[in-house]
């Protein structure tokens, strides 16, 4: 018998599916062989420590008896969202890289707002200032207005566009 | 014909089950796999023409489904729990330990060789349906059983001593 032979009659023993008169004469070449009985053997063993590792069909039954189909064929269905409509995750549901950086250009925007306002602010009351209605001195300066008072205030307003009233009135009555 | 997989999760639940146990040997692993086997086929019917070849399809994929499982654990982890020490008897210890290195040595066969071997221990096929089944020679077949038999003889380390003659 040469080795295809053999180990085309050895799949067949081990599995059950060699016929009588083949089993006999595998026996027999296993009797004349010991290498190959013993592998026969050793094969036969690793087949019975895979048959013992087997479960029945009913200890298979009761494990899946607490599997049911519904569970399988919901994990098919898309998850129902419960805000009505949403299409975008809320922030909540957001990851922290894109949270992180929601948060950075919510500050950034604080800021902007806070020096573009200052700077609009600062330049309208610039040009109020310029204008010769905005120019005239308050009225705790002195009463009643004269003319001189009026011009030197308005004077020192013009060279020093961004002084206080208080300074401005300073230098005018300086300027005496 | 469109397959009605809720009929086959009926019919061939249990069976899949015992392949995925065999293979994985935990009862919460092999009840995922049956979740994941039917799930796949739910997205994705197979064009069965009868309940062999349907069977042939569920015992593949299951094949697929433990190895995907194996592949997502860390193996090292499962080595380590592979071999750690029981604190029970010695006889539980031994037994534990076979029983982990047949996992092992199932683990360690090809595809193919796990198809073979499991039509052939748990659904009693002959190499001859396997062959049809699975689109394989009987030779083929044949060929894969035997060494997947001696993948596991080698892990078990089966050796019989030589027989002295009186």
């Amino acid at each position: 018998m040469n080795d295809d032979q053999f180990q085309d009659m050895l799949a067949d023993y081990l599995s059950g599916e060699l016929d009588a008169d083949r089993a006999a004469e595998f026996r027999a070449e296993l009797e004349s062989n010991e290498q190959r009985r013993r592998l026969a053997e050793e094969l036969q063993a690793a087949a019975a420590a895979l048959e013992s590792n087997l479960i029945s069909e009913e200890q298979a039954e009761a494990a899946v008896g607490s599997l049911a189909w519904d569970d399988i064929e919901n994990q098919t269905q898309p998850h129902a969202d419960p805000v009505a409509g949403r299409t975008q995750p809320g922030y909540e549901q957001a990851s922290p890289h894109s949270r992180r950086w929601a948060g950075v250009l919510r500050y950034a925007a604080i800021i902007a707002f806070a020096f573009g306002g200052g700077y609009l602010s600062r330049g309208r009351e610039t040009v109020e200032q310029t204008t010769p209605a905005s120019l005239a001195p308050p009225a705790f300066v002195s009463a009643p207005l004269n003319e001189e008072y009026v011009a030197k205030y308005v004077k020192a307003a013009r060279e020093y566009p961004q002084s206080s009233t208080f300074t401005r009135s300073l230098l005018m009555v300086a300027r005496r | 014909m469109p397959i009605d997989v809720a009929e086959q999760f009926v019919l061939h639940r249990a069976r899949v089950y015992r392949w995925a146990f065999a293979m994985c040997g935990r009862h919460a692993d092999a009840l995922d796999a049956v979740q994941e086997v039917f799930l796949r086929m739910l997205r994705n019917p197979p064009d069965t023409p009868n309940e062999k070849s349907a069977l042939a399809w569920l015992r593949r994929v299951t094949s697929r489904v433990v190895i995907d499982r194996w592949r997502g654990e860390s193996s090292r982890a499962a080595l380590r729990e592979s071999f750690t020490p029981h604190e029970n008897a010695d006889d539980a210890l031994e037994t534990r330990e076979q029983e982990q290195r047949l996992r092992l040595a199932i683990r360690g066969l090809s595809q193919q060789q796990r198809l073979v071997l499991t039509a052939k221990m748990y659904d009693r096929l002959t190499f001859q349906e396997i062959a049809e089944q699975h689109g394989m020679a009987v030779s083929t077949a044949k060929t894969h059983y035997l060494r997947a038999l001696n993948m596991v003889r080698t892990r078990l380390n089966i050796e019989f001593p030589v027989r002295r003659e009186s």
